[in-house]
This record gives C-alpha cells, structure tokens and sequence, in this order.
C-alpha cells in the first residue's frame, strides 16, 4: 500500500516535469482552464444577483455548494485524469503492455496521467468554498471541517466513479459513447445548485444512479445548518460514504469488463 | 464562386453522415436544455412571472438547439494545420480563407439542422414555461429566421478567426478553448444574455456574439419589436463585415510566411 503510493507520488512527479518542459503550452493552458472556471463562477454570482435566492437558498449558500462540486470535481480530474483517457488505450492497443505488468490495470491507469492545469479550476473552486463561507456566516466547527474534506473526498470518489462507468464501456465499443457524460458533466452542472430545486424524476437520478445529492449534498446542507431532508450529524457523516461504495462498485464492474478483454492489436 | 459552393456542399453531405453523432448531441442538448429550464424555473420561484420564465424557457431551448452552429470547429482544419498537410491545402487554385468559410458554413448549418428540428419539436411539447414557446408573431418568426442566418454567417466568421490564430499558435487548445469559452459565455449560451444585470444590456446586445444567436431569439421571442429590426440586422451586418476583414488580414498574414512542419 505504502509502496503504491509512493510510486504514485514519484510518477506524478514525472507527469508533472514532463508537463513542464512545454512551459508555454502548460500556462495558457492552465490559464484556458482559469477562464472557463472564472466564467461559471460569473454566472453563478450574476444569476444570484438577480434573483438573490433560489428556493431556500441564498447567495453565499448557492456559492458554497458550486464551491464543494468545483473542487471534488477538478481535483479527481487532476489526480485520476488516466480513467477519463483510458478508451483511447484500447483503441490503440496499449493496455497489452499494462496487462503484463505487476501492478492493477486501474493504478497503472492513474499513474499514467496527470493533469496539473486543473490546478487553475480547483483554485477557483476553493475560491468559492471561501467567499461562500464567508457570505453564508458559516459557524465553522472543527466537526465541519472534518465533515467538508470528508465530503471532498467522497466526491472525488464518486466522479472517479462516473468516470469508470465510460472506461468500463470501452470494453464492449471502441467508440466513444458520449451520452455517458450527461451523468459526469451534466452531474457536475445538475449539483452545482443543491438538489432540492429540481423535479423528482433529476432528484431520482443524482441520488439514486449517480449520488451526488448523498455524497455531497446532504453533508454541504449540514454545513450550512440547513440539513436535508432531516438528515443530522451522523446521517451527514455517513452519506459520503455513498461516493467511495460507488467507486467500489464501479471498480468491481471495470475488472469484469477487463475479462472480456480482447487486444485490439498495435 | 462554383469552388466554393462545390466545397460547401461536399461538406454539407459530410456532415449528414454522422448521425449517430447528431443523435447523441440531441440527448445531451435536450439533458443540459431540462437542467437548465428547471434551474430557470427554481429561480423565478413559486410566485413567478409565467411569461418571463416562459419567455427565458424559450432562450435556452433555441440555444441548445443551434449549439452546433456556435460550436463546432472544422477539425480536418486544424489537423492540417498541426499534422502539416496544410502544405497540399495551399497548392489548391482557391482562396484559402473562402474555402475554409465554406466548408465550416456548411458544417455549422447542416449540423445544426439536424438538432435542431428534432429537439425544438419536444421543446415545444413540453408543457408551457418549461417548453418552447411560439414565436411572438408570424413576422417575428420570419425576421428571426433572417437574422439566424445572419448570426451563422458571424459565427462562421469568428470560427475563421479562431482557426487562423491556430495557423499563429500552432496549438488548438490554447487561445481556441478560450475563444469557443468566450463564444459561449458571451452568446447566451452559458446564461441567457437576457438575465445579465440590467445596466450591462446596452453593451450587452452590441457586442459581437450577441449578434450570433442572442439577437434573433430576442427577435423570436418579442423582446426587440419588429421595427427595429433594420437596426439589428445593420448591427450583425456592421459585424460580420469586421470580423471578416480581421480574419482575411490574419489569414493572409499567417498564409504569407507560413513554415510547414513534417512532411
């Protein structure tokens, strides 16, 4: 275990000196991910400027929730960033060599890319975690504290998640299948705002299919001393958990696609 | 002027042949066009004003609908470009810059289309200040449609600009993430450019990518009144003339001491 992370940490370290040797590439890039980020936080604060409320929500709460999505989000997006490429590793035939090798597919996988231009987005992630806060009066505990890096992680679990499901597909169509991203992209922009202000039927899907309301709603919603749907402490405590049995679950499914496997030779 | 129209519709049938793609955009334009009606509709709140929400359901169900218009970029460009088969592209006997026009004309339009219809024909199923309305009057319509073609022909430019600076930069995801950003941010797509706060809507509607799909949604949907439209139309017309021209000199430039890699 120690030794995997380890191995991780040291081929991250490469991926990002190798990123760094296309200096100028790597800042307008990261600076391309600024941009798109400023933009959504703008329209965020410009559409709560209008309306000054969405449901029982205000402004530093709406803030808050894009802030705990934004970063859970853009940090798997960094850290985990081989799932989301991993179709293109069938179609050109290079999971053979990951198959002869002494460690997991899936580790190899992570290991294999890294994104640090994320860090662009994640800052503006964490920039609204800040302002949200402070705009929501946010009575910090050191509970909360615990309870919102609990929450980051189970988000960042249940994208890895969502991510998994597009990889696991590749087994079965070399293809790309696009209509996947409706749960990890869309799920993104659906759970920018809190659930309670859809419909049942999205409500159903982000908790049930793909439970970003559980992972990340329920405690945020604590956070803020509003809980949802009555859930305390302990059920707030819980309900990230939902993220990581997601990504079990997914991990699972991607190891039994791998059986069916066959080399789409190089 | 036959080259090009030549261009145009090989293309044209190009595009019709990614149907499977078509499709799989009409289920994800009609996903984002549902989160963002039932956003909408949160926002407006239990006491709302039906026609505004109505009004603000229609902008967003015509935005999803021509998304492939304002975003697609002619990646065979851009392969050229970086691959460096750019080099068999210029010993063709055309004009560069009006060749690529037509070929991303016909690719914007067709593709558009094809979502299109499709999805303005649920939208306009779904119950009312959820779905698509009807347009304010038969002339609006008529001048909308005028207009939207007006708005493909901007954006085509902008996307000709777009493709030149990759000529300069050599690198697509850079300086052209942040255009197409731009481009959606600024053309309503992200937030209706109807809800930006009320003291930024005169610079708001003369910009640029208003005059892409903004201005005939707002056309569409009553806002601007009929008489005025000789105003608007000059507006995207004032605009396309200039972004023209910026994207003839930057191509003409670029195409003038171009270094061709690989070979």
């Amino acid at each position: 275990m120690i030794n995997s992370l380890c191995l991780y940490f040291k081929s991250c370290r490469m991926l990002i000196r190798s990123q760094m040797q296309y200096r100028a590439s790597f800042l307008m890039q990261t600076f391309t991910q600024l941009v798109m980020m400023v933009t959504e936080l703008l329209a965020v604060l410009i559409l709560m400027d209008r309306f000054s409320v969405l449901g029982q929500w205000n402004r530093g709460e709406i803030l808050f929730f894009f802030g705990v999505i934004s970063t859970s989000f853009y940090l798997c997006e960094c850290f985990a960033r081989g799932i989301t490429q991993f179709p293109p590793l069938i179609a050109q035939g290079d999971l053979d060599s990951m198959l002869i090798r002494p460690r997991g597919v899936l580790f190899q996988v992570i290991c294999s890319r890294a994104d640090p231009r994320r860090f662009g987005a994640i800052l503006i992630g964490v920039l609204a975690l800040i302002l949200g806060s402070v705009s929501a009066q946010i009575h910090w505990t050191s509970f909360k504290m615990l309870l919102l890096i609990w929450t980051i992680l189970g988000g960042m679990a249940l994208v890895c998640g969502l991510f998994l499901i597009e990889a696991t597909l590749s087994f079965f169509s070399v293809k790309r299948i696009e209509l996947v991203n409706i749960l990890t992209y869309g799920g993104r922009s659906t759970c920018q705002y809190p659930i309670d202000i859809y419909p049942r039927g999205l409500q159903l899907l982000f908790t049930l299919v793909a439970p970003f309301a559980l992972t990340t709603h329920l405690p945020t919603a604590y956070i803020l001393d509003k809980p949802l749907w009555g859930a305390g402490a302990g059920w707030s405590l819980l309900a990230p958990l939902s993220g990581f049995a997601f990504l079990g679950l997914m991990t699972f499914v991607f190891y039994r696609g791998l059986r069916r496997y066959r080399s789409t030779g190089s | 002027m036959k080259t090009y129209l030549a261009a145009f519709l090989m293309r044209a049938k190009m595009e019709t042949q990614y149907r499977a793609a078509a499709l799989s955009g009409l289920a994800t334009q009609l996903f984002f066009g549902l989160i963002l009606v039932y956003l909408y509709r949160a926002l407006y709140g239990a006491g709302a004003d039906l026609a505004a929400l109505a009004s603000t359901a229609t902008y967003v169900w015509i935005q999803q609908a021509f998304f492939r218009m304002v975003c697609a970029d002619d990646n065979t460009l851009t392969a050229a470009i970086i691959k460096g088969d750019m080099a068999y592209q210029l010993v063709r006997p055309v004009d560069q810059y009006n060749f690529w026009f037509a070929r991303n004309l016909a690719m914007k339009l067709v593709g558009a289309l094809m979502r299109a219809f499709p999805l303005l024909l649920i939208a306009a199923l779904l119950p009312a200040g959820v779905g698509l309305s009807a347009p304010a009057s038969f002339g609006a319509l008529m001048l909308s449609l005028l207009s939207l073609l007006l708005g493909l022909v901007a954006v085509t430019a902008l996307s000709n600009i777009s493709a030149g600076l990759v000529l300069v930069t050599l690198d697509n995801r850079g300086v052209n993430a942040v255009i197409t950003f731009l481009i959606l941010f600024l053309c309503g797509n992200i937030l209706p450019l109807t809800l930006f706060p009320d003291r930024w809507q005169r610079f708001i509607q003369w910009q640029p990518f208003a005059q892409i799909l903004d201005a005939p949604i707002r056309l569409y949907t009553g806002e601007y009144a009929l008489r005025g439209f000789p105003q608007i139309a000059l507006m995207q017309v004032f605009w396309i003339v200039l972004l023209v021209l910026i994207g003839r000199m930057l191509w003409r430039h670029t195409l003038r001491r171009i270094v061709i890699q690989g070979g």
